[in-house]
């Protein structure tokens, strides 16, 4: 199943496919390991609701839920 | 000389190797904590093991960056270093517990032509956490020297600069990762040669092949016919998840060359307990997730049996003795169900926990949703309550309240021994309104070393004494001027000091980025991020840390603005400006609300100003908010106590400079005249034969010019009536019956001009200059002028607005100059500062706010249109080019 990732719930693992934004930002992604294939693990929400924390390629990134939605994951159940 | 750079992730150690390679001979050239700019300094080699009689080399420190990719000023300044400076050699820190992500960097250093070097720092930690890593397998693999280091244990840093020295002595061609990978190669290949055939031999070939290959814009600038024959050779490539974006492809094959290869190069030990914890990681996730849904489940199998005993109750079949009978039944049911299920959840999250890194129990107590907040708020509470609170832990007010006294311990043993001047001094550096909290003490302690008790000071006046009257200005100059003014400045040093060391200790311990990651939401309306918190919170201490703590920034613009918004958080100085009118504005009533309000109005007015910005140039770029969440560890003492020290000498410095500088400017200008005249304070022997008085000194003649502008808010023409013997009588000018009996029309305005320029040095400038000047000006007693303004409370409030938001003190101005580089934004940010000053303090004073509506109005308009005409045509030139 594709869904963005800010759609992820607390512990589910997934896959990225896809990271939809352009420019800056997507390369901003891909520097921090956010390519496609990554496993990612959606670690916590913040107390107010944003930004999100996950774990990738062995270490834990926050981002804003504006910015999770860029990128499409695979779900692996 | 020779010339090493130092590159690598922020939280790699960077600054640590730094510290530790060049030690005290680093040049304090920026502020330390986050290196934005680059930093210098130099490495001695010992006994001659280079072969070379006492060699000495520059290290420059570089900013933390994950990528070479052009975006943030960090990247910029490093990847122009390290092409267009040529080091010799380029040391790559590499952080051995999180090799993935920080090879990644690597892959893009080894592109270009010049030696380079990894250090794989943290190794130490590595090995605690199960990770051995065969340094020659990766060096085969990378094609450079790798050596294992520890930067805070000081374990093979000669080591280290002996391979880069060695490194240095030989050339090294560039050399690209993406040359193997299959998707990939033929099209680097294809690159290079065009670009070696136009443009002949170019030094980092394969770094600038793999930047066209990308379409990097700032290359493409330079090659636009190379990038046009790639591009055509792009397009016939088949599509795939990338869409023809070849930045992703080349991020995705460097990612790709390190988890390929990262198996052979990490030897793990499996006999490791903490291995073990990671080899289960899956395992657990799953008990995490089964966790969740055996919760979720229970909630709704709760809410089940809840309906189901209400469908029994409503049944209106059933008799009385069946509905009892059947509830009973389900209430049975539902506890039987509940006993398992607890029992079941127990166990599981027994099993969880004991298996949660140590990192990860501490985060998820202190980021969880319902304690996150409440904790945050209790931390920087207490940061504030040890930094600047004279009550520790409330005590005093506790003990009062429980005893029923009418005075808390504090006050109590403080006047036992009143009359005892100096035993009060030393006293209070223990007590205060109950116990001191730690920032006070030190506090207390320098200002009793550098005050009027301390034997310098007492000292110095007594030799003072001895001058004949042509020497009294040295007095005047050094006692008045320097004397009092440096102590000022060096008794808030600790309590800098203390804030400092705990943010230190936030930051070190992993903590800061978790508070950003709680207020980015709240920050993200005022167009910041929640990286933007801390700085502003330091505000209320002081804005010269505030301002330099800004460095953490992500984007060059929020950097800006935030600090644009730092002289609106009250600082410590300004505290001594609102207490001096609080004791005399209502006669002495409602003191702690006026400050209250003072410090509320000052947050207002930020928010207020933060959703202006947002409409100009400086409107804050939407970071990505992108950030490490690095693993919680114990602060170490050891780089604490670097980061402090540099701190220290980088104010001492500044005090030594341009503290100083500015008080002898501003003393010669209060006391001498347009003619050179010297003017004598009032009080001393030579003022009696004087005929200057300090409305006559430079500073006075301009201030009164200056007064004019400040019609708007009151304070600039400002009159009362003064009776003969200097008491005062009313508001406005004097009756002619009253002029006849001797009584003075005095013009105050000029007088608080002063006081707003003398802030400029120091806000606690402002209460003291006006005291200063008051029996000058003819007034009776020291408070004269400050009573006379209490007279008017609007007008008070507006000067005290004025002072809150205008242009903050020497110190701060200067961190700021040196923070916003460029002189443009330093200059609107003064221009900025004042007019929002001014505009608010006219706003307040009603009396003349009829007379200036019109202007203000005329403006705002003005300015709006300006942004919109700006605006436009920059559009308009996007258009055109």
């Amino acid at each position: 199943m594709e869904i963005t990732l800010d759609k992820l719930k607390v512990n589910q693992e997934a896959v990225v496919k896809k990271v939809i934004t352009l420019g800056a930002i997507r390369r901003r992604f891909y520097d921090m390991g956010i390519t496609p294939g990554v496993k990612i693990l959606f670690k916590k929400v913040a107390p107010l609701g944003d930004p999100i924390q996950i774990k990738l390629r062995g270490y834990d990134l926050s981002l804003t839920k504006k910015e999770a939605k860029e990128i499409i994951v695979e779900v692996a159940e | 000389m020779i010339k090493f750079a130092l590159i690598g992730n922020q939280n790699s150690g960077k600054t640590t190797l730094f510290n530790a390679l060049t030690g005290s001979n680093a040049q304090v050239g920026n502020w330390p904590g986050v290196t934005v700019e680059k930093k210098e300094g130099i490495y001695h080699y010992k006994n001659n093991e280079t072969g070379v009689e006492n060699l000495k080399v520059t290290v420059v420190d570089l900013p933390g960056i994950y990528s070479l990719s052009p975006y943030s000023p960090e990247e910029i300044v490093s990847r122009n270093f390290l092409i267009d400076e040529h080091p010799d050699v380029c040391i790559n820190i590499v952080d051995a517990t999180n090799l993935e992500r920080n090879l990644y960097l690597t892959t893009q250093v080894l592109e270009i032509d010049v030696p380079v070097v990894v250090a794989l720092n943290m190794i130490d930690a590595a090995y605690k956490k199960g990770i051995e890593i065969d340094t020659e397998k990766l060096s085969k693999l990378l094609g450079v020297p790798v050596i294992a280091i520890s930067a805070l244990r000081n374990t093979n840093i000669d080591e280290l600069m002996l391979i880069a020295y060695k490194a240095s002595l030989n050339r090294r061609k560039g050399k690209s990762v993406i040359e193997k990978d299959p998707s990939l190669s033929d099209l680097y290949k294809k690159s290079c040669e065009i670009l070696s055939k136009q443009n002949g031999e170019i030094t980092s070939l394969s770094y600038h092949a793999v930047k066209l290959l990308e379409g990097d814009e700032e290359e493409v600038k330079f090659h636009p016919d190379v990038e046009k024959q790639i591009k055509e050779i792009r397009e016939k490539e088949p599509l795939d998840i990338f869409d023809g974006d070849y930045q992703g492809k080349v991020a995705d094959a460097r990612y790709r060359f390190i988890t390929n290869n990262i198996d052979k190069i990490i030897v793990r030990k499996l006999n490791d307990k903490k291995l073990a914890a990671i080899e289960y990681e899956e395992e657990i996730r799953k008990e995490r997730t089964s966790y969740q849904k055996n919760l979720d489940e229970k909630k709704d199998k709760l809410k089940k049996f809840k309906k189901r005993i209400k469908d029994i109750k409503t049944n209106k079949n059933l008799n009385l003795e069946v509905k009892k009978s059947e509830i009973l039944k389900v209430k049975k049911e539902k506890e039987q169900y509940l006993k398992d299920i607890n029992e079941k959840l127990k166990i599981q999250k027994k099993y969880i926990w004991k298996n949660t890194s140590i990192s990860e129990k501490i985060d998820s107590v202190l980021t969880s949703k319902i304690w996150g907040i409440p904790i945050f708020i209790v931390i920087m509470f207490l940061v504030f309550h040890l930094t600047f609170g004279d009550d520790f832990l409330y005590l005093g007010a506790i003990i009062q309240a429980a005893t029923g006294s009418s005075e808390n311990f504090g006050t109590i043993v403080l006047n036992s021994v009143a009359g005892n001047e100096i035993g009060q001094a030393w006293l209070s550096v223990l007590f205060g309104s109950g116990l001191n909290c730690p920032g006070t003490m030190l506090q207390v302690i320098v200002e009793n070393l550098t005050g009027d008790v301390s034997g310098v000071a007492l000292g110095l006046g007594y030799a003072m004494q001895g001058l004949t009257a042509e020497w009294q200005w040295l007095d005047s100059l050094i006692l008045d001027g320097l004397w009092n003014g440096l102590s000022m400045v060096l008794s808030f040093v600790p309590q800098i000091m203390v804030l400092f060391l705990f943010i230190t200790i936030l930051e070190d311990s992993g903590y800061m980025a978790r508070a950003a990651f709680i207020m980015d939401r709240a920050f993200r309306k005022l167009g910041l991020s929640g990286k933007a918190f801390m700085p502003l919170i330091m505000c209320f201490g002081c804005a010269v840390p505030g301002i330099y703590a800004t460095k953490a920034l992500e984007t060059e613009r929020e950097r800006k603005v935030t600090i644009m918004l730092t002289p609106f958080f009250s600082c410590g100085a300004k505290l001594e400006i609102w207490l001096a009118f609080a004791a005399v504005l209502f006669a002495g009533a409602y003191g702690s609300l006026i400050i209250f309000g003072i410090y509320l109005i000052g947050i207002v007015v930020a928010f207020l100003v933060a959703i202006l910005l947002k409409l100009t140039k400086y409107k804050p770029k939407a970071s990505p908010f992108l950030m490490e969440l690095p693993d919680y560890h114990f602060p170490r003492p050891k780089s604490i106590g670097v980061h402090l020290w540099e701190k220290l000498k980088h104010y001492i410095y500044k005090a030594a400079t341009i503290i100083t500088t500015s008080i002898i400017v501003i003393w010669i200008l209060q006391h001498l005249t347009f003619n050179f005249d010297y003017i004598p304070d009032p009080g001393t022997e030579l003022a009696a034969t004087s005929i200057y008085t300090i409305e006559d000194s430079i500073l006075g003649v301009l201030s009164n010019y200056v007064r004019y502008i400040f019609y708007p808010t009151g304070f600039g023409d400002y009159v009362v009536t003064l009776s003969q013997t200097g008491d005062i009588l009313h508001l406005g000018g004097g009756s002619a019956s009253e002029i006849a009996e001797g009584a003075k029309s005095v013009q105050l305005g000029g007088y608080f001009i002063i006081a707003c320029f003398s802030g400029l040095i120091a806000k606690e400038n402002v209460p003291a200059s006006l005291a200063s000047v008051s029996v000058a000006a003819g007034f009776s007693s020291e408070t004269g002028i400050i009573d006379a303004l209490a007279l008017d409370p609007t007008v008070t409030f507006s000067f005290m607005v004025f002072n809150l938001l205008s242009i903050p003190c020497m110190a701060a101005v200067s961190a700021a100059k040196s923070e916003l580089t460029n002189n443009k934004d330093f200059i609107f940010a003064l221009v900025l500062w004042f007019l929002i000053a001014f505009i608010c303090a006219a706003f307040i004073n009603v009396y003349k706010f009829g007379l200036t509506i019109l202007g203000m109005l005329i403006l705002i308009l003005g300015v709006k249109y300006l942004i919109k005409y700006l605006r436009r045509q920059k559009t308009n030139e996007k258009i055109t080019s």
